[in-house]
């Protein structure tokens, strides 16, 4: 072979290259292996002894191993040089690190090559350190923490995974397999069954390749919240905390909450009990005094008529003052209900002015009432409105004499009904104003010695206002008199008036509203109803005959039918024969309109029930609600943490034909979702314990199912422009808890769930 | 002259409503508890039932719907009698099956009104 050749070819190995012949002195070396010598090169002349190349490279300190240990060394790397075995690596003093890797010659020489491998010892090294940090982050997490490859098993764990499933050291060994980590756990007892599927079971989890956590509970009681996730590689990492501890404050909280709903049980059925306890003797009281009065005025025994009276009056005042107690500790303890209905104005005033005037007449006091004859009627409570005004014009008349008393009633706007009750009393001064509506506290003393009183009605009033979306305010001039005003939102947008035009053949309900047809002959009662049961939120079609409401039955199939007795043609009774006789009809509930004679055919034929003509609202949409057929299959879910404002809202749904669930924060609102059927609307209130409005969105949103519900937020909190911008994208309306924001709300409402496509009708009304 | 069932727990209550009904031109039958109430109305059959709300063994509200249930007594009008007019006790009578309502302590005048009302189309 071409020596030029050779050295080209050793030239190029990449490594140092050097070889020695039998006696030791160098023949051919390549360049690197020079550059590895760097500052004595020189001394790598072909020839020269290995030893003499050792001295060399010493002397000038090439050689960190060597340092202060010259000879020895030299004589340890000689014996290396002449009987190579293993490979080994030398410090160099600037720091290299180079791999000598050696080999004896057949013809006695010896091959030496040079590796420098200091970039791998660094690398070495960072790994190292990387792995200290990793153990010692590892080591620090109070979680257990394990992390296995793609064949299953173990990477590294930490001690404190080790130490929550009693393994030792060599069970947790990196290496070992799931399976045997399994294993080891059934044995020592610390897993949650010891079901040879357990092992399986987790495997296949495991195996499946998609984040999941999980409570355990193992079989010492302890339990283990394990949240596994999987890792590119294959593999995957887990975490296992202990939160035995934290189950055990969930149930301490469970049964704190228990307790709390049962201590307010109690005082709800305290109050009640109380209730009944008082008044029953007070009753018995008036009730007899009235009876002994008739017997008294039956003799003509006037004397006795006068003491009666007496008793009857005072029975009635102790009353009074115990109905106020009672509704107070019922308003602070969070327990009063609002009720909405509708209300006629003018009927609720004269039933006001008939309790009133004999009192005025009395302090010859004279009532005035202005109220405008079409004001109609508006949605509040009607109890508590009737309660406001009796409070408020009885006030007035105590405290006026020989004077005028004026109650005006007007429509502030399409949404508000304002009460004005004014007098020519005695008046307050500013400072008497400022402590009225305070529970216990009449404008002073020297007042109540006068005029008597406990000072209880007005707070009542104000709460009752307060509770109705609205409020109650006084102005007074000392001397003059005072003017109470009460205003009050109308709890429910009134439909404009419905053009009588004769009935179109109407479409499919789309909206989910049920449907009831109206059959009676008198067209003028015909509209009536069909506007009373719109109101109510049931969508009308209507006939005028027996014949016609079986046509329409049958195209329609509504939810419930009213059927006239009197009619041409096919009188009621046939029609309700027919329709029971017709297999898809028969299921319809049929609600006869008839006069009292009558009531004894309707059942037996088949009626589900029966009104009387004038039919009455409450008590046809009362039979309708019995039979199940509500206005509307919508289904509302409030959110809400706050108790009377839930309530309010619930109720004022319900008053609009939907039916309305509640949820008292975000997380029960989530777990409420998870287990009944999605509502087609959501009210969210935003400040709420636990989880707030906005996180509830953020986790509502998540999930696919329901992405597309319609939220309305309603909300007392003061929005800043960021709340704004992050509600709008995902909600369909704010609407602020202000003073008439029901009315606002409702239109809200019925404007969102108008706009619901056709799922909602999927719903079945039964 | 029309028969009245009152269905009424509580003694003096009892007593002074039925003193005055029968004042009033009524015949008084009384029954004690709700139970008995729903018996009396199938065995006595009468004009009009005043019913207490709040009775022992079954409550007003249940035996006004127990009334309506069964066909012969179907027809017998029922005025709820409830306590301080709260509103949803209103309502859930309304619901029961009642066909008015008045409050206690009774107004006697009132209360008459309203009997005479559900009676009157019987005199026709």
């Amino acid at each position: 072979m071409n020596n030029i050749i050779l050295i080209e070819a050793i030239e190029a190995i990449s490594e140092g290259f050097s070889l020695y012949d039998a006696e030791d002195k160098l023949i051919v070396c390549n360049s690197r292996y020079k550059e590895l010598f760097a500052s004595h090169a020189d001394a790598l002349v072909p020839g020269t002894s290995f030893e003499t190349i050792l001295r060399t490279a010493t002397e000038r300190g090439l050689i960190n191993d060597a340092e202060g240990r010259r000879d020895a060394w030299i004589e340890e790397r000689l014996a290396r040089h002449h009987a190579p075995r293993e490979t080994h690596v030398q410090r160099r003093s600037d720091g290299r690190w180079i791999h000598v890797s050696e080999r004896k010659l057949a013809s006695g020489g010896v091959v030496a090559i040079y590796a420098d491998i200091t970039e791998q010892i660094v690398a070495k090294n960072v790994i190292e350190k990387q792995k200290v940090h990793l153990d010692a982050a590892l080591e620090n997490i109070s979680h257990g923490i394990c992390m296995f490859d793609a064949t299953q098993r173990l990477i590294v764990c930490n001690k404190r995974y080790a130490d929550l499933y009693g393994l030792t050291n060599e069970e947790t060994k990196p290496g070992t397999t799931l399976r045997a980590i399994l294993e080891h756990r059934i044995a020592s007892g610390q897993a949650p069954d010891d079901h040879r599927s357990y092992i399986d079971d987790r495997i296949n989890e495991v195996s499946a390749n998609k984040p999941y956590q999980t409570t355990n509970k193992l079989r010492d009681g302890r339990y283990v919240f394990v949240k596994h996730r999987p890792m590119a590689d294959g593999g995957w990492v887990a975490t296992h905390e202990d939160v035995t501890e934290l189950k055990q404050h969930e149930a301490e909280l469970a049964a704190a909450r228990d307790a709390a709903d049962e201590a307010n049980r109690t005082k709800s059925s305290f109050l009640a009990n109380m209730s009944h306890e008082l008044r029953t003797p007070l009753n018995a009281i008036i009730g007899y005094s009235e009876i002994l009065q008739e017997d008294a005025a039956d003799k003509d025994d006037k004397e006795s008529i006068d003491d009666l009276r007496k008793i009857e009056s005072a029975g009635r005042h102790l009353l009074g003052l115990i109905n106020n107690i009672l509704d107070l500790s019922k308003i602070e303890a969070g327990k009063m209900d609002v009720f909405i209905e509708k209300v006629d104005i003018q009927a609720l005033i004269k039933e006001v002015l008939s309790i009133v005037k004999p009192l005025a007449d009395k302090s010859e006091n004279a009532i005035e009432v202005i109220c405008p004859a079409g004001i109609g009627s508006f949605r509040s409570d009607q109890t508590k409105v009737k309660q406001c005004l009796l409070n408020l014009m009885s006030n007035a008349n105590k405290f006026t004499s020989k004077g005028t008393l004026t109650l005006t009633v007007a429509r502030e706007d399409i949404s508000r009904v304002c009460f004005r009750v004014s007098d020519t009393g005695v008046g307050m001064t500013k400072e008497q104003l400022g402590r009225l509506f305070q529970a216990f506290s009449q404008a002073d003393v020297s007042t109540t010695k006068r005029f008597g009183g406990t000072g209880l009605g007005l707070a009542i009033t104000k709460h009752f206002c307060n509770m109705l979306g609205g409020d109650v305010t006084v102005e007074s001039t000392p001397g003059t008199g005072s003017t109470f005003i009460i205003k009050l939102p109308d709890q429910g947008v009134v439909a404009p008036a419905a053009v009588d035009s004769p009935a179109p053949v109407p479409a499919a309900a789309a909206d989910g509203r049920a449907t009831v047809l109206v059959v009676d002959d008198d067209p003028s009662v015909r509209s009536l109803l069909a506007r009373t049961l719109e109101k109510e939120g049931y969508r009308v079609i209507s006939a005028a005959n027996g014949v016609e409401a079986l046509a329409l039955a049958r195209e329609h199939r509504p939810q419930a039918i009213t059927l006239d007795v009197m009619m041409p043609k096919l009188d009621g009774w046939g029609a309700l024969k027919q329709l029971k006789a017709d297999a898809e009809l028969r299921e319809i509930p049929v609600i006869m309109v008839t006069v009292l004679n009558e009531r004894g055919m309707a059942i037996p034929l088949g009626a589900a029930d029966f009104v009387t003509k004038p039919v009455d609202r409450q008590r046809l949409t009362a039979i309708l609600r019995e039979h199940c057929v509500n206005p509307s299959s919508a289904s509302i879910l409030v959110v809400e943490d706050n108790l009377p404002t839930r309530e309010v809202l619930c109720r004022s749904l319900e008053s609009m034909g939907y039916a309305a669930y509640a949820a008292v924060n975000g997380r029960d609102g989530l777990d409420w979702l998870a287990n009944h059927p999605t509502p087609s609307l959501i009210l969210l209130d935003l400040m709420m314990p636990e989880m707030d409005g906005f996180e509830f969105l953020r986790e509502l949103r998540k999930q696919p199912a329901f992405v597309d519900v319609p939220v309305i937020v309603v909300t007392a909190k003061e929005l800043t422009v960021e709340d704004v911008r992050m509600l709008s994208g995902q909600t369909d309306g704010i609407i602020a808890k202000d003073q008439a924001y029901l009315t606002e709300l409702a239109a809200a409402v019925r404007g969102r769930l108008a706009q619901q496509p056709a799922h909602a009708a999927e719903r079945v009304i039964n | 002259m029309a028969k009245i069932l009152l269905v009424e727990d509580n003694e003096m209550n009892r007593d002074m409503l039925s003193r005055r009904l029968v004042r009033n031109g009524y015949e008084v039958s009384i029954a004690m508890d709700g139970q008995q109430g729903v018996d009396m109305a199938l065995s006595e059959r009468p004009d009009l039932i005043l019913m207490d709300m709040s009775l022992p063994v079954i409550d007003g509200w249940e035996a006004t719907r127990r009334v309506r249930a069964n066909d012969a007594t179907r027809q017998i009008p029922v005025i709820a009698l409830t306590a301080h007019a709260m509103a949803g006790d209103r309502e859930k009578a309304m619901e029961a099956g009642c066909d008015d309502y008045d409050t206690k302590p009774v107004e006697i005048t009132r209360l008459l009104g309203k009997i005479a009302a559900l009676l009157k189309p019987m005199a026709a």
